[in-house]
């Protein structure tokens, strides 16, 4: 074991043994533990875009390419201004126009996604499951992909019904009801199955991926023991 | 209405023509009205009604009232609401009169009076005699009228202490409320007054308890606080509340009062059987506040603390000892799934010199999970002469990625371009999805960075810790570059919610968590890291379901313990 190895591999144990202190409950060394993490990572983020985005993306080009083509960079250049300013209280209003501007773009890119990268190609291809090309594609137990078929049909409007909040309308009356139509509740009450059984296959691929990040933890304070027992082998 | 003269301020009838007084002309004269005193409105002469019933207000309040009862003959009491103007000597030429209301034949006199000390009239004369002389039989009724008021306040407050004083002696075990603040206080009734302890001695002692010794009669009055004295230094002569010199013959004339007669003289107690409810209320309330409880300990909160210990240990036992202990088990059978094939067959499949994107999409908290799974692909998927261009959406991404190459001890040269740190998952993905810069950026628009393959990527590789990180990355690429195969490396928590876009064909293969890693290691036959955590990562699943389990019932226990005792 390296000098190098011992000292950051001595850091590591330390912060490991300080954020497991946890279990005893919240203390003084779980605190630390946390605030360094939060304070690294800010300092590294804002070195990271320092040193990734802004030097390459904005500083360089203005500094090499020519008038002409740096005129472009005035348009990131003068919202990145607004929104600094928009720190002094009186010009607070100037960062509505940079913010304007990436709330837009990402709610552009964001719904262009999920319409064609996720609602058309889900619906397509829940159609296509019921074309019985698609049940007999495999030689054996064609009815169970028929069952997993009706199952995905199934799930999908079920789970639609519980997210619907629409009113029930009287026509006689000319009044709004505020239960649901009787269907609606009936299917609502299905889909709740299917987002309960979602909803735990998530949860236990979160306790999954936690466990895992223990049992690496731990082997980590046991392989660094036992290299500092071993005296470094 | 009468007609008054402007000669000599007589008062005539409306139809008169000239004074009957002077005989002045009374042509062109505005009627008045008549000049009779306005009625009091109130009945009562209700002293302690007024917001501030000091002295000076309640001989003020007396001046009125005797004033009213001299020019009406009949006697009634002003009240405080009722108008000084109803009650004033309508004689007064000083007396604070409204400016616009004085008729202008009034000032003309009042100023030719000034003026001119001879030019007053006869009847002026006759007038200012008369006022003084009705000044000076006024002083008199008034010093009469103060004396037999202040007679009549002594017999008042005489009679009311008698009668307290039998009361006090006949029933004084009938003084409940008092009695019980008494017992609170410790000591019998008959008792309470031989050892009772001086006010300053009774720290947070409540008002009642105060009436009570003023009940008894032997409570000294309070001495002044340091800001009482100091507000008396301040005020003394100024606007001190005044006393009556019984001495002086002019009564209005008043002098400060001294300090000694500022103390606080005790109120004389009267209680009503509704007062007395109501402390008898107050005093139930002293007691059982007053009354000791027993400590109760927080008895939970240490079990909690310990068997947070306990349990938290047992885990870290329990995952060790497999761990190290009995060597890598064999991995099970039937681990690995379709989704799991497919990604395989396309690591397999890849030509060499391919150009390959990787989305390097999770926080260093899940680094060993994504290395225990995306290793062996890797190791499959990059061939020789291959360019691998890397794309992080998590700031930590690029130092993952280099931690990873480090790890995959790859036999093949390959070629990496890091694109580092997008910080908007979506512009990223967009962005590489639709060409990226260099190829349809507008003309002038200076090339940023590094230029992309030109002939486009042969296949994607997304290693993410989250559903929605992965599915940024899914929707763009799939839609805009649907023809290139996507393939997926995901964390445990993230599988389950991305498993449609496999079964909907927009991803080619995946693979996610441990479980799936176990399959792909044993199918390539790779390696013993995902089987030396295997016997350890399964007893942990088996202690993790058993503390849910016995935290559910623990729960369920705790919550009909609240019930229960909500209910009583």
């Amino acid at each position: 074991m390296s000098l190098s190895e011992l000292i950051w591999g001595g850091v590591g144990f330390l912060l490991t043994v300080m954020v497991l202190s946890y279990l005893i409950g919240d203390n003084f060394f779980f605190r630390l533990a946390a605030h360094l993490f939060i304070g690294l990572t800010a300092g590294y983020l804002v070195v990271l875009i320092v040193h990734h985005i802004l030097y390459p993306y904005l500083i360089t080009p203005l500094a090499t390419h020519s008038w002409m083509e740096a005129l472009w960079l005035g348009i990131p250049l003068l919202l990145i201004l607004l929104l600094v300013l928009s720190q002094i209280p009186k010009l607070a209003g100037l960062g509505s126009i940079p913010l304007a501007f990436l709330v837009g773009l990402t709610a552009a890119v964001a719904i262009g996604g999920a319409v064609f990268g996720t609602l058309i190609p889900q619906v397509r291809s829940l159609i296509d499951a019921f074309d019985p090309a698609f049940w007999y594609q495999a030689a054996e137990r064609p009815w169970l992909r028929i069952v997993d078929s009706a199952l995905m049909l199934v799930g999908a409007v079920t789970t639609l019904s519980f997210f619907h909040f629409g009113r029930k309308w009287r026509v006689d009356k000319k009044e709004q009801v505020v239960e649901r139509p009787r269907i609606l509740e009936i299917l609502s009450k299905v889909g709740q199955i299917f987002i309960g059984i979602t909803l735990g296959a998530v949860f236990a691929g979160v306790f999954s991926s936690a466990l895992l990040a223990l049992i690496d933890r731990i082997a980590f304070i046991v392989d660094f023991i036992a290299g500092l027992v071993g005296g470094g082998g | 209405m009468i007609v008054i003269c402007p000669e000599c301020g007589a008062e005539n009838s409306l139809t008169a023509e000239v004074c009957q007084e002077c005989g002045a002309s009374l042509l062109g004269v505005i009627p008045s009205p008549s000049s009779e005193p306005l009625e009091p409105e109130g009945d009562d002469l209700d002293l302690f009604a007024q917001d501030d019933p000091d002295l000076p207000d309640l001989l003020n309040a007396l001046k009125q009232y005797e004033e009213v009862s001299d020019d009406g003959g009949e006697e009634q009491e002003p009240t405080p609401d009722s108008p000084k103007e109803s009650v004033k000597n309508p004689l007064d030429f000083n007396a604070g009169e409204d400016e616009d209301s004085i008729p202008e034949w009034l000032k003309r006199i009042r100023k030719r009076a000034h003026e001119e000390k001879d030019a007053i009239g006869e009847i002026t004369r006759k007038i200012n005699t008369a006022q003084e002389r009705l000044e000076s039989e006024k002083n008199g009724n008034k010093r009469k009228q103060y004396e037999s008021y202040l007679q009549r306040l002594r017999g008042q407050k005489r009679g009311i202490e008698e009668q307290l004083g039998e009361h006090h002696e006949s029933s004084k075990d009938d003084l409940d409320w008092l009695s019980k603040i008494k017992k609170a206080e410790g000591k019998h009734s008959d008792t309470y007054q031989e050892d009772q302890p001086s006010i300053d001695e009774r720290q947070g002692d409540s008002l009642l308890q105060w009436l009570v010794a003023v009940e008894n009669g032997d409570e000294a009055p309070e001495p002044l606080s340091e800001m009482e004295e100091e507000f008396v230094e301040r005020h003394r002569g100024e606007t001190l509340p005044t006393r009556i010199s019984s001495q002086e013959p002019d009564l209005e004339s008043t002098q400060p009062m001294s300090r000694d007669e500022l103390e606080f003289k005790p109120p004389e107690l009267s209680i009503s059987s509704e007062e007395q409810a109501q402390a008898d209320q107050l005093a139930a309330t002293i007691v059982d506040e007053r009354a000791s409880r027993p400590d109760r300990q927080p008895k939970r909160a240490p079990l909690k603390w310990v068997m947070r210990l306990v349990l938290g240990l047992i885990l870290i036992a329990g995952l060790s000892f497999p761990l190290f202990i009995g060597g890598a088990p064999t991995l099970p059978q039937g681990l690995l799934q379709p989704q799991n094939e497919a990604l395989l067959y396309w690591a397999r499949e890849v030509p060499a010199e391919t150009s390959l994107l990787l989305v390097f999409d999770y926080s260093a908290g899940y680094a060993s999970e994504i290395a225990l799974v995306a290793r062996p692909i890797l190791k499959e998927a990059i061939k020789q002469g291959s360019a691998i261009t890397l794309v992080s959406s998590t700031p930590s991404g690029s130092l993952l990625a280099k931690r990873l190459f480090g790890e995959l001890d790859a036999s093949a040269a390959y070629k990496v371009t890091d694109y580092g740190y997008f910080p908007v998952a979506a512009y990223g993905a967009y962005g590489m999805a639709s060409g990226g810069f260099s190829e349809d950026a507008l003309l002038d628009v200076p090339e940023m960075g590094k230029p992309l393959p030109s002939d486009g990527f042969d296949g994607v590789l997304i290693l993410s810790d989250s559903f929605e990180g992965a599915q940024v990355w899914i929707e763009q690429i799939s839609s805009l570059m649907p023809e290139i195969p996507l393939n997926l490396v995901v964390t445990a928590q993230a599988g389950p919610m991305l498993l449609p876009y496999w079964e909907s064909g927009q991803v080619n293969g995946m693979v996610s968590g441990l479980s799936e890693a176990a399959g792909v290691e044993r199918a390539l036959s790779d390696g013993e890291s995902v089987a030396t955590r295997w016997r350890s990562y399964q007893t942990g699943l088996l202690i993790l379901i058993a503390v849910l389990v016995i935290g559910a019932i623990f729960n369920t226990d705790t919550r009909g313990a609240d019930r229960r005792r909500g209910e009583e």
